[in-house]
């Protein structure tokens, strides 16, 4: 009778301990599940914390140098084209014209093959308070001719203020 | 160390030994006789128990067996219905074990006893609990494995062995070989002491005289005393004189302890018990089965157990691996919070503004006439370029054309001049960026080729990710 008893009750025990074992892996496989969640989000948030940086650190500081209004981004591109318009041959091709907070200038050049200076200086120009491309760029003859484009982006006091 | 209890149950009391078994020496730590009405409340919750009951109609015989019948269960059948037929009662215990092999008419003889199966469970029935009966048996059987534990019989002589208690005698003779070829057991029914002994001679005398008749092919070389008649100094010398065999005594104090001097004698049944084999052992079908069914609950219970044992270890790694996982859990958690509390929101209107500045970037940040020279460098030390057009005009698809023109005097120059300047090139356009369109004129020796680049693609989708264009701001 006692062994009866007590083998009822280690079968009962053993179906009760079966039960619990198997609410575990379910339990576990949900919570694995849910750390699989987690860990793509934290790697998605590093990823987001890593932009943010880049963000801060590089890109917020050339929007601060931005000119704040319309009338500093034409001094821009008008003080630029004084810069650069003995040596090169500067001659406007397009004056000032805009898009909403893009001023825009078009200037053609036009440099002797035989004058290295002037070529060293066209080919390392920059315009750092905003972007410089080349519309055309040909050499023939003896002469390097083309047109730039130099593009000075602005933005508002409105929008400087929360820069 | 071993304890059990042996019970010789003798009408209507029951001898008791509680013994102590320590090595080979058997302790007799209690003796106790009781009425058999009181043994259940007495043996209540006491285990292991050697069994032996005293029957006054014991039923035996020889039976001869067809040597074809060689099943146990077909044996059992063959004897019982034998049996039955020369008894009244149709409920009995069987015990038989072979005694001859007869090869001439292939037959085998067995010694049969049997007990009245209902007057021997009667007496069982006291013991509380059936499954605790280690052996039970009949006293003659009982007394026949104390002899044969006892003496040793000299070789190819059989011996007697003469018990006596109280008024019974109970004479077993037995075979060279150990085998017991017959029994008898009587009543003295004379009170006084001198007549009791008398009549006790006679009956040893009478039946020593019977069975020299009976197996004359045997020799007999011993009685072997015990009981009350052991304790007579001149039942020895009587008997020794009166059949002329020599006299051994059962001495049992040799592997008995607990019991001192003359008293093993009063026990010799009981003490019988402890050595009983199972060929001469009385174990009716409902013990059988009581202890079947307790061996079944025991295998139950063990398997139930270990599967309890399995399933436990089981759960405890279960509960472990869950118990990491939410461990797990609480550590990715916390970080996920840490991170969510330390990343930074930017406003829309900040977002859209950096989004505007880097399209911006994106768009007027390529196609410099620099990048191209750069990359088409070693074509050029090699030999310098005729003409260069650099056109963004179409902003959809700018356009980058080089020519290069050179004149040879030998044809194998001008060969070997466009093989490298080739294989310069192949190694150069990996990606496949520039095409390269040759207009040699082979008569005037005039080597001309031009490489240009188109942008099929959108400026969107022009090479560079966020991360180059980080570079190139940088």
């Amino acid at each position: 009778m006692k062994r009866t008893l007590i083998a009822t009750l280690s079968f009962v025990v053993t179906m009760l301990l079966v039960a619990l074992v198997n609410w575990f892996e379910i339990e576990s496989n949900n919570i694995d599940k849910i750390n699989k969640k987690h860990l793509s989000e934290i790697e998605r948030l590093n990823k987001i914390a890593k932009i943010n940086t880049w963000l801060d650190t590089v890109i917020q500081p050339h929007i601060a140098s931005l000119p704040t209004n319309k009338e500093l981004a034409d001094q821009n591109l008008v003080k630029y084209f004084d810069l650069y318009s003995k040596n090169l041959h500067f001659r406007v091709s397009h004056y000032i014209y805009g898009e909403e907070n893009l001023r825009n200038l078009d200037i053609e050049f036009t440099v002797d093959r035989d004058q290295k200076k002037s070529i060293l200086q066209l080919m390392q120009l920059q315009y750092t308070q905003g972007f410089l491309q080349f519309n055309n760029f040909e050499i023939n003859k003896g002469k390097i001719k083309g047109e730039l484009h130099l593009i000075q982006p602005f933005y508002g006091e409105n929008n400087a203020s929360d820069q | 160390m071993k304890t059990f209890y042996t019970l010789s149950i003798h009408n209507d009391f029951a001898s008791i030994l509680y013994i102590k078994k320590k090595k080979k020496i058997f302790d007799v730590v209690n003796e106790e006789t009781i009425e058999v009405d009181e043994l259940s409340d007495y043996l209540q919750g006491k285990k292991a128990f050697h069994v032996v009951i005293h029957i006054e109609e014991v039923f035996d015989d020889i039976i001869t067996v067809p040597s074809a019948i060689n099943s146990k269960k077909l044996l059992t059948g063959y004897i019982l219905k034998k049996f039955k037929d020369t008894l009244s009662t149709k409920n009995i215990l069987l015990n038989f074990n072979q005694i001859t092999k007869n090869k001439e008419d292939k037959t085998l003889t067995y010694r049969v006893d049997a007990v009245n199966e209902k007057e021997y469970i009667e007496k069982l029935d006291y013991i509380p609990d059936l499954k605790e009966i280690k052996s039970a048996t009949i006293d003659k059987f009982a007394l026949l494995n104390l002899s044969q534990k006892c003496y040793q019989n000299v070789r190819g002589y059989g011996y007697f062995s003469v018990h006596t208690y109280a008024n019974v005698v109970t004479i077993l003779v037995i075979d060279d070989k150990g085998d017991l070829l017959f029994e008898r057991t009587s009543q003295s029914l004379a009170g006084v002491d001198s007549s009791k002994y008398h009549n006790i001679f006679e009956e040893i005398n009478q039946s020593i005289a019977y069975v020299k008749q009976q197996f004359r092919n045997i020799d007999f070389s011993t009685i072997l005393i015990s009981g009350s008649l052991a304790l007579d100094d001149q039942a020895a010398e009587h008997l020794y004189f009166a059949t002329n065999l020599s006299i051994a005594a059962i001495y049992p104090n040799t592997f008995i302890s607990g019991l001192v001097d003359e008293e093993p004698q009063f026990h010799i049944i009981s003490l019988g018990s402890i050595f009983v084999k199972k060929k001469d052992m009385f174990i009716p079908s409902k013990i059988h089965n009581v202890k079947e069914y307790a061996i079944t609950t025991l295998f139950v219970m063990i398997f139930s157990l270990f599967s309890l044992f399995a399933v436990s270890y089981y759960a405890v790694d279960k509960y472990i691996q869950y118990s990491d996982a939410l461990e797990r859990y609480d550590n990715i958690k916390s970080r996920l919070v840490r991170i969510v509390k330390h990343t930074d929101t930017f406003s829309t209107q900040k977002l859209q503004r950096a989004n505007q500045y880097l399209q911006t970037v994106e768009a007027f940040s390529q196609n410099h006439p620099s990048d191209v020279l750069l990359t088409l460098k070693p074509l050029i030390t090699m030999l310098k370029p005729l003409s260069y057009s650099f056109s963004t005009k179409d902003v959809e698809n700018p356009k980058i054309a080089i020519v290069f023109e050179k004149k040879f005097t030998s044809l194998n120059a001008l060969y070997n001049f466009e093989k490298r300047f080739k294989n310069i090139f192949i190694d150069i356009n990996n990606n496949k960026e520039f095409h390269y369109t040759k207009t040699t004129d082979y008569a005037t020796m005039k080597f001309h080729v031009e490489i240009s680049k188109v942008y099929e693609e959108s400026p969107a989708d022009a090479p560079g990710d966020s991360l180059d264009l980080e570079a190139r701001i940088l």
